[in-house]
């Protein structure tokens, strides 16, 4: 039970919305009063960020600049605040969602290797490196006329040789897998394929090109992958996974507190 | 005699070995059976002109895009190729490889040089500009800013390696360990491409050779042939761009100036078998004022000189066009008995952005600035011409006159490494200017008629004669004849024509071109000189960037023999293919973006295919 309590990501939610008040309240950032106190921590965070810009430490006089550049931002920002500036600006409302969402990332856990391994089980049709087809083949140009395509498809099932229309496809594949196929054929040829019947000539099939006969002797599925070989791009897909489910989970319990009422305009249907 | 005798050992190590006799029929198939295409100039965030202005996407997202993921582009759009590419060599620029992301992730090596630090500090400052100048004035300048800090080339040459390990696929998808050395005194272009054939554990004995060593192409050719000595490993070099080149890629002479002779030709053979005729910064091919019987000369033409400020003038131009440099080359083999100019071809993109895409309708140009966008810089920022010629002639050209091209095609046994790698170095290519034209030839003395027809079309071929990339002795009393196959992209427009373009030198010593049309699309009629004059026509619809393919053929085939063969002549033939007329990508982007249709380009062109050439070695 504490178990999946731990597991449940709203909880994660509440938690971290809590653990961010405390820190908030504890940093003491400068006094919303009648002073503005800047804390021996933002010196020395302002003067950090100066020598990582400059690669250099400022002198003093460009560390009383960038202290006077703090404060001057603090005034604005707590005076623009009591105004209630920030209600209506796209630019503040954007960077605050990104904020939280940015935060919200932290909760997102690197998978453990089960994790990964799960993951990869599965969603194995997403890592699935298609068929490979193994197939004899004869093509007939495009104007190649019906009697002759249908002469051409008897002959063929007969057992008779028909060499078919000169073109640099090859007479047989061997194990072509999906993308070779499309690759050579086109995609919708990939398709055709994948219905058709075993060891019969059939055809013809329509490519861009012309007209294909083709006598399939061997559709297999070639092995999945091995997740060692592609853990890393497994691991991205976990990760980005998460990531969005967290966010979608977070906006979903933003939106549980709320009623949403969209006035929409007369002229919009 | 000393060099001609370790020249001659070089030869022999150079040959490959004899086959031993397979009785297995299938195992014995020698012959390449498998047309791949790939891209065999890509640059990435670890090229410093890529980098250090706004190419985001590194080595990793190169192989990933080309094999057929959907990324996200440098500027932030959803983009994916429409075929995967079957081949793919990173090829970043050797000066300071690797600068900008060790900018970006302050990397430890690059900050203990004082140079390092001051374009970390002004990068970091958010001042690109100021970075990208930095390091710009230094490459102009042809000093290495980074001298004596190697840690940073040997951390940025192991990312490289290692992600082209990471992504080889055999059999499947292949990358090419590669880099760029970057040479261009005073602007005008020597670039070149270098390819390994081997793994990343020979290639990790060696850092890239940059113009910081040299920017003598016989320095570059020393260095290869230590490392493959060193190494075990093999390379070649690609060098690209000689239409800016202001004259040097295909000159007469030495980098030092002393004519070419015998050795320097042979060398040249090996180092460089193949060369890039057709890229972004437009298309090597030919010019119209070098072969102005040829109507379709003019494409994708850049003629600004270099990069620099030497100023262009037409007397350069022999030596800036593949066309000229072959008849060059028969004329030198005539005189000092060797051809310093017998290269194959090939077609690359040469993109910044880490995104090979070379089709009309998927543009992601030349530098991540130029990525698809309303932005007017996509189609007027200057590509060249920042530096004004001396003489202040117009050097410029602008963005919507780069070439959404161009594709590398190989006829391989294996897609692999071995496979693709030994289909360069013997030739087995040709160019295409983005497309997937299918093109295979043999030229030989008894093919007949029938042949082109026969489903052992290739079988036939390499018994009877050699495919693109050969070369045939010539004969008493016989002409070569050619048998040829055609074929459209799969998901491309249709063919208009297939076209022998034929070289060679008199013996008086001057140098001819003649083309013949050897096979139209349609009831047009190829005249008694071997020209078909009527164009194929054009249905590309401006307005909405769209053609049909009711005219031209998906295959066309030829079987042809030289009318005016004379085997005491040096001659040499090479196939051109032409699809139909389609939209220029900077219509597509017209009709996208609803803009008004740029003035200064073609609102349609028709892509091409440039085979490796037939050499003919006369009686």
């Amino acid at each position: 039970m504490i178990n999946k309590i731990i597991k449940e990501p709203l909880v994660h939610f509440l938690l971290l919305g809590w653990l961010i008040f405390v820190v908030y309240q504890w940093r003491q950032g400068p006094e919303m009063g009648d002073t503005v106190e800047v804390s021996a921590q933002t010196v020395t965070t302002l003067a950090n960020q100066y020598r990582k810009t400059w690669m250099r430490e400022p002198t003093r006089q460009e560390l009383q600049q960038a202290v006077d550049h703090f404060v001057a931002n603090q005034l604005f920002a707590e005076r623009a605040f009591e105004l209630g500036m920030h209600y209506d600006d796209p630019v503040v409302a954007r960077r605050m969602r990104m904020k939280m969402e940015l935060l919200n990332e932290l909760t997102v856990m690197p998978p453990s290797e089960q994790e990964v391994a799960e993951y990869f089980t599965a969603n194995a049709e997403k890592y699935s490196r298609g068929a490979s087809y193994t197939f004899e083949h004869r093509f007939f140009s495009e104007d190649s006329g019906e009697e002759a395509l249908s002469a051409a498809g008897v002959a063929l099932s007969r057992g008779e040789d028909v060499s078919g229309s000169p073109s640099l496809f090859a007479g047989s594949y061997e194990q072509a897998s999906d993308i070779q196929v499309a690759r050579a054929f086109g995609s919708e040829f990939v398709e055709q394929l994948q219905a058709l019947g075993l060891n019969q000539w059939q055809g013809p099939l329509p490519s861009p090109l012309g007209w294909h006969f083709v006598r399939l002797s061997e559709r297999r599925q070639l092995p999945a992958p091995v997740l060692t070989d592609i853990y890393d791009q497994v691991v991205r897909d976990v990760l980005n996974e998460r990531r969005e489910n967290t966010r979608q989970e977070q906006l979903q319990a933003l939106i549980s507190e709320k009623s949403i009422k969209v006035d929409w305009p007369e002229d919009i249907k | 005699m000393k060099a001609r005798m370790l020249f001659g050992l070089l030869m022999v190590t150079a040959m490959p070995a004899v086959a031993e006799r397979v009785y297995s029929p299938q195992a014995a198939a020698e012959h390449p059976t498998k047309l791949l295409f790939g891209d065999l100039h890509l640059h990435t965030s670890y090229s410093s002109d890529a980098g250090m202005i706004g190419a985001r996407l590194g080595p990793d997202e190169a192989y990933r895009f080309a094999r057929g993921e959907k990324l996200i582009s440098n500027f932030g759009s959803p983009v994916q190729i429409a075929r995967p590419l079957d081949f793919l060599a990173v090829t970043d620029h050797a000066e300071n490889l690797g600068l900008a992301p060790m900018v970006v992730r302050s990397d430890p090596e690059l900050l203990k040089s004082p140079w390092g630090r001051k374009v970390h500090e002004a990068f970091k400052a958010g001042n690109q500009t100021r970075a990208y100048e930095l390091w710009i004035e230094s490459k102009n300048a042809g000093i290495n800013p980074l001298q004596g800090f190697d840690g940073v080339a040997k951390q940025a040459w192991a990312d490289i390696v290692a992600s082209a390990e990471k992504f080889n696929d055999p059999g499947q998808f292949t990358t090419l360990i590669g880099y760029e050395w970057t040479a261009a005194p005073g602007g005008d272009n020597l670039h070149r491409n270098v390819i390994f054939r081997g793994n990343g554990e020979q290639a990790l004995t060696t850092l890239p050779f940059s113009q910081f060593n040299s920017e003598d192409p016989e320095a570059l050719w020393a260095w290869m042939q230590n490392y493959q000595e060193q190494s075990g490993d093999r390379v070649l070099a690609i060098p690209h761009n000689s239409n800016l080149s202001a004259g040097r890629m295909f000159a007469d002479t030495r980098f030092d100036g002393s004519p070419i002779d015998a050795a320097y030709a042979r060398k040249r053979q090996i180092f460089e078998p193949l060369y890039e005729t057709t890229q972004a910064k437009g298309d090597s091919e030919t010019h119209p004022l070098l072969s102005p019987e040829d109507e379709f000369a003019d494409f994708e033409t850049w003629d600004v000189g270099g990069f620099g400020a030497t100023p262009h003038n037409n007397s350069m131009l022999a030596a800036e066009y593949t066309r000229s440099a072959y008849k060059r080359g028969l004329q030198f083999e005539q005189e000092i008995g060797a051809n310093p100019f017998r290269f194959g071809l090939i077609g690359a993109t040469d993109s910044h952005t880490a995104l090979p895409t070379a089709s009309e309708d998927n543009w992601f140009g030349k530098v991540a600035m130029f990525e698809p966008s309303r932005r007017e810089m996509r189609f007027t920022e200057k590509v060249l011409g920042r530096i004004r010629a001396s003489d202040g002639s117009d050097n410029t050209a602008l963005a919507v006159e780069t070439s959404a091209s161009g594709l590398t095609a190989v006829w391989a046994r294996e897609n692999t490494r071995e496979g693709i790698w030994n289909a360069l170095n013997s030739k087995e290519t040709y160019a295409t200017t983005g497309t997937r034209i299918g093109l295979r030839f043999f030229a030989g003395y008894d093919f007949t008629p029938e042949d082109v027809l026969r489903s052992d079309f290739a079988e036939r071929g390499y018994a009877g004669g050699v495919p693109m990339g050969g070369t045939l002795q010539a004969e008493e009393m016989r002409a070569p004849r050619f048998i040829i196959r055609a074929q459209a992209d799969t998901q491309g427009a249709f063919l208009d024509r297939v076209q022998v373009i034929k070289l060679w030198v008199d013996d008086s010593g001057a140098s001819h071109e003649k083309i013949y049309d050897v096979a139209v699309a349609g009831d047009r009629k190829v005249d008694d000189s071997g020209r078909a004059t009527a164009a194929v026509g054009n249905t590309v619809d401006v307005a909405s960037a769209t053609y049909s393919n009711s005219i031209g053929e998906a295959v066309l085939m030829a079987y042809w023999q030289d009318p005016q063969f004379n085997p005491a002549e040096h001659a040499m033939y090479y196939v051109r293919v032409l699809e139909i007329p389609t939209p220029r990508w900077s219509t597509k982007d017209a009709v996208f973006y609803g803009e008004p249709l740029p003035s200064n380009v073609p609102s349609s062109i028709q892509e091409r295919a440039y085979s490796s050439p037939v050499w003919v070695n006369p009686k």
